[in-house]
């Protein structure tokens, strides 16, 4: 079973699409007019949003952006588990509103109660699709909730880019999964903590290159590894890794999502469309705004 | 056409800004401008600074915007009624306001939630009553009296029907009845009767099978099945009684404080945002500084204003416009009665820069007269007349539609004229029926004269439009442009001067003068304007061979006329040809308004105003009462 | 057979600008589409870039005419 709904539908033509998306990615450049600057719930916005480019595109486009919606619904996933090892069910249905799982995902989530039992039915019913939900419970069990989550973003992402044909899904996907790769050799460094960090292949910086950062566990050296890897004129600063990382995501999203007739521009909005929640988010809680989509490169 | 603008800068004593500014909101005639660079020297800017509001005014401001929040909300609360006018001035009335509307907004959120759930109880109820008066005849038909149970339930699709008996058959084996009636918004309902002893395992198979079951509110559930409409609709009538005594008490509140509250909320807004125009304004120690920009037509009847208004306190200056600042400068266009229609194509377009042109006169000239070469036919253009007046007489207060209409009508007359000329009416039938002849070429014959033709008329509008770029690039100074349009225009006057040379023989020999001229210009045109230059110089004749599509798409318009006729004529029969050439004709013309409007817009638009129209003008915003 | 041979050089002149502009047409049409979903104010400028691959039919016409007229 594929994790996301399946739609028979057969679509819009990708270019009125893209034309849509043109235009609503250039209302979030005006924050007054985008529902972003005035969204009360941004989360729930965010889901909507993305629903309705999921239930837009044509089914070859849809192939082709699988990866991306399945790494976004993935964490989707992640946070209703989350909630549920919390036990605060409330917020976990709140989640899964507007999600485009499998409804029969859905229903599980609804009506189990353990964390373990839900693992085992997802086990059930996606290995066969994605092999890295085959020792899930295993996985669980052995690592409790954080770890899962470690496990089945890194291989969600590998699968994607081992079996995306499109280069910018590619890209996309490669940088994020470098993005924790560096975020984890970062962590480990600065807390000095002496194990060896989890380095995933398959993204755009070999495991070697990363373990010979590792090996020096020089943390200049490391922090211009993540200056090359973002391609930001400035330097990152030793508080703001994560952030300086989005940034560059931002700034190769935004240059790819240049061209209006690509694929490109789909997963700009996506991506503008998290970091305007985010913003949003923020701004709600009080917290100082911090507009991490602002782009040096 | 582009008015002319004045650069302008007032000065006056610091209280009496807010005087100033209300006297220029009400004249909404000035356009501030928040930049100090081009108005004061360079050494002077230190001296002036950003206006800060005073303690006192920004304590006036936040008062006021809270109490505009708190009327608003009000408002919304609000029915709409008819209500009268109000006068009064809310300043000696706005403390009191401020108390009372706490008040009134704390009553009025009461009623709305009143509202709010009488009407769903409404609903409800409402919801019963089309179900029980549906289910009541089965009831009443199996018996009601017999001691059976009755299930009411709602069925999703006919498809379920089936589904369902079977489920209870089994489940009750064979112990019920399912009756099922549609109800006038096509939802089924479903009466399934049953003993007693059967209700529990009925109930868990409904819920297993998610069937909902209609269930009465607890106080009707008791009640005989007999009482049971009647008692719902008594129901009904006294939640809608009490629904429109709150009602009653809305509209009464509302006829007596909708237009006080909305009055004040007008001044407040006024008040606000004159506020917000102080961000525009500057300050010495003892002045203000507001600078802008206005029609230069309305200086002299402010400057009167404010003089009589202030008793010559505040003083008015009329600065000169930098040849730098003229992309700053705001643009007002203004037409003639006969151009303004026109604006309507213009405003598809961006705002042109102030020192550029207005396009509105060019589409007024040339559009009718393209579009009349373009359609050409007496009929159509009698038809398209006709259509224009009625929709002018018809939709007077539709102003975009009047304006398209207006359009029309000029492109119609165009056109008809352009009809004679061709000889053409309903395509040939002005032929067949009144040996009606062309007094200047008849389309479907003469394809190369009308390339020809096109072609000229291609060639004289853009070396019109090339010639208004070289008089727009001599005005901002920018003489390398000039001189590159100037080349441009003259190699395509000497080669088309050449070409006429080959269909007409020149009485003078200066086919080797013209190319000696042809070959010393091309290496000037590469010297001024670079090596994609000539490049440009290739897309001009482009540009004048696209002006072809006059001659293409006209000659379709007849060639499908004249088919329409033909057709018409083989059915043999006069009302069955008539109906046929007229369903033809009809859409003949459909395309004949469409095809030659958006052609000839393209042909503005692309290929005439890129020669010499600089978009990118800033829009003129004055300080005014409503926005504009 | 030269009269074929025309008559076929005049179809492919008009025929191919027609697939050519058909195929701009339909990708115009569909992000134009598109647009007018997202702002409905921009119909004249849409209409008119509908319009625009239309020049490669039209002078494509001009030259099936030219070839079956003039020579």
């Amino acid at each position: 079973m594929k994790l996301l709904y399946e739609i028979a539908a057969p679509g819009a033509p990708s270019d009125y699409l893209y034309a849509r998306i043109r235009s609503r990615r250039a209302e979030l450049d005006v924050r007054e007019k985008s529902r972003w600057g005035r969204s009360a719930d941004p989360r729930a916005d965010l889901r909507l949003e993305y629903k309705w480019v999921y239930e837009e595109m044509n089914q070859q486009l849809r192939n082709r952006l699988l990866p991306v919606f399945e790494y976004f619904e993935l964490k989707t996933l992640i946070i209703a588990l989350r909630y549920m090892a919390a036990g605060d069910p409330s917020s976990m249905f709140a989640q899964l509103q507007l999600s485009l799982l499998q409804p029969q995902i859905i229903k599980v989530l609804r009506e189990t109660k353990q964390v373990a039992l839900l693992t085992a039915a997802l086990e059930r019913f996606l290995a066969e699709e994605y092999p890295y939900f085959s020792d899930l419970t295993k996985t669980y069990l052995r690592e409790g909730p954080g770890g899962l989550e470690q496990v089945l973003v890194g291989r969600c992402l590998q699968q994607g880019i081992a079996r995306s044909r499109s280069r910018q899904v590619r890209e996309f996907l490669r940088y994020l999964l470098d993005m924790r790769n560096l975020q984890a050799m970062y962590k480990h460094l600065r807390w000095q903590v002496p194990v060896t960090p989890p380095i995933l292949s398959g993204g755009g910086l070999s495991p070697a290159a990363c373990e010979k950062v590792w090996a020096e566990k020089n943390l200049t050296s490391l922090l211009e590894l993540i200056r090359k890897q973002a391609k930001l004129v400035d330097s990152p600063s030793e508080d703001g890794v994560e952030d300086y990382l989005l940034r560059g995501l931002s700034a190769r999203l935004r240059r790819g999502g240049r061209d209006p007739l690509q694929l490109g521009v789909v997963i700009d909005y996506l991506w503008r469309c998290q970091l305007e929640t985010r913003t949003r988010g923020r701004e709600l809680a009080g917290v100082e705004q911090v507009r991490v989509e602002e782009t040096a490169g | 056409m582009i008015i002319k603008m004045s650069k302008i800068e007032m000065v006056g004593p610091k209280d009496q800004l807010m005087d100033v500014l209300e006297l220029l909101r009400n004249k909404g005639v000035f356009h501030p401008d928040a930049e100090v660079k081009g108005y004061v020297h360079s050494e002077d800017e230190a001296r002036i600074r950003g206006l800060l509001l005073n303690e006192e005014a920004v304590g006036e401001k936040i008062f006021f915007d809270k109490l505009r929040i708190k009327i608003i909300e009000l408002l919304n609360c609000l029915p709409e009624v008819p209500s009268r006018t109000v006068y009064l001035h809310p300043i000696p009335i706005i403390d009191v306001l401020q108390e009372l509307v706490e008040k009134h907004l704390e009553t009025c959120r009461e009623w709305q939630q009143q509202c709010h759930a009488l009407r769903e109880n409404m609903d409800a109820l409402g919801r019963y009553l089309r179900f029980w008066s549906v289910l009541e005849p089965m009831v009443r038909e199996v018996n009601g009296d017999s001691g059976l149970k009755f299930f009411g339930v709602t069925i999703r699709s006919v498809a379920e029907i089936d589904l369902l008996r079977k489920a209870l058959e089994t489940q009750t084996r064979g112990r019920c009845r399912l009756s099922t009636e549609n109800m006038d918004d096509g939802t089924i309902v479903g009466l399934i009767t049953t003993d007693p002893e059967m209700e529990n395992s009925l109930r868990q198979l409904l819920s297993a099978e998610r069937v909902p079951e209609l269930a009465l509110p607890e106080e009707f559930a008791n009640l005989p099945f007999w009482e049971k409409s009647s008692a719902l609709k008594r129901q009904l009538e006294e939640v809608s009684a009490r629904l429109s005594v709150i009602e009653r008490k809305q509209q009464e509140f509302s006829r007596h404080w909708l237009p006080i509250y909305r009055r004040t909320l007008d001044w407040l807004e006024e008040r606000l945002a004159l506020y917000q125009a102080t961000a525009s304004a500057y300050e010495t120690r003892q002045c203000f500084v507001i600078h802008g920009w206005m029609a230069s037509g309305d200086v002299a009847e402010l400057r009167r204003e404010l003089n009589s208004a202030f008793s010559g306190k505040v003083l008015t200056h009329e600065l000169e416009i930098h040849q730098e600042e003229l992309d700053r400068v705001p643009v007002i266009m203004h037409n003639p009665l006969y151009f303004k229609p026109f604006e309507l194509f213009a405003r598809i377009l961006p705002l042109p820069k102030y020192s550029s042109y207005d396009p509105t006169p060019f589409l007024g000239i040339f559009f009718p007269l393209l579009f009349g070469m373009i359609l050409g036919d007496i009929g159509y253009g009698l038809i398209l007349g006709l259509i224009a007046a009625l929709l002018i007489y018809f939709f007077p207060q539709r102003n975009n539609l009047c304006d398209g209409a207006k359009i029309l009508g000029v492109s119609a007359a165009y056109a008809t004229i352009f009809g004679i000329l061709y000889g053409e009416l309903f395509g040939d039938l002005g032929h067949h029926l009144f040996n009606l002849q062309p007094i200047w070429v008849e389309r479907s014959q003469a394809i190369v004269p009308l390339i020809c033709f096109a072609l000229s008329v291609g060639t004289a509008h853009v070396l019109f439009g090339l010639g208004l770029g070289i008089r727009y690039d001599v005005k901002r100074k920018r003489h390398r442009e000039a001189l590159v349009k100037a080349i441009n225009l003259l190699v395509i006057f000497i080669i088309g001067f050449s070409l006429i040379g080959t269909l007409v023989p020149h009485p003078w020999s200066v086919t080797m003068p013209l190319l000696a001229t042809l070959l010393l210009l091309v290496p000037i045109l590469i010297l001024a304007g670079g090596l994609l230059a000539p490049l440009e110089l290739l897309k001009n004749f482009g540009n004048i061979i696209s002006y072809m599509r006059i001659m293409a798409i006209g000659l379709c318009s007849v060639l499908l006329a004249d088919v329409a006729n033909r057709l018409g004529g083989m059915t043999g029969n006069v009302i069955a040809g008539f109906l046929v050439a007229g369903v033809l004709h009809f859409f003949n013309l459909l395309l004949g308004v469409f095809s030659p409007t958006v052609h000839a817009l393209r042909l503005h638009y692309v290929e005439f105003f890129s020669k010499f129209l600089e978009f990118g003008g800033r829009r003129f915003e004055p300080l005014s009462k409503k926005p504009k | 057979m030269e009269k074929v041979l025309l008559a076929f050089a005049a179809a492919l002149a008009v025929g191919i600008p027609a697939i050519a502009t058909a195929w701009a047409q339909s990708r115009i049409g569909a992000a134009g589409a598109g647009t007018l979903a997202e702002k409905p104010e921009m119909t004249g400028t849409i209409i008119i870039l509908v319009a625009i691959p239309e020049t490669m039919v039209i002078l494509g016409f001009v030259v099936a005419a030219m070839i079956l007229v003039m020579i």
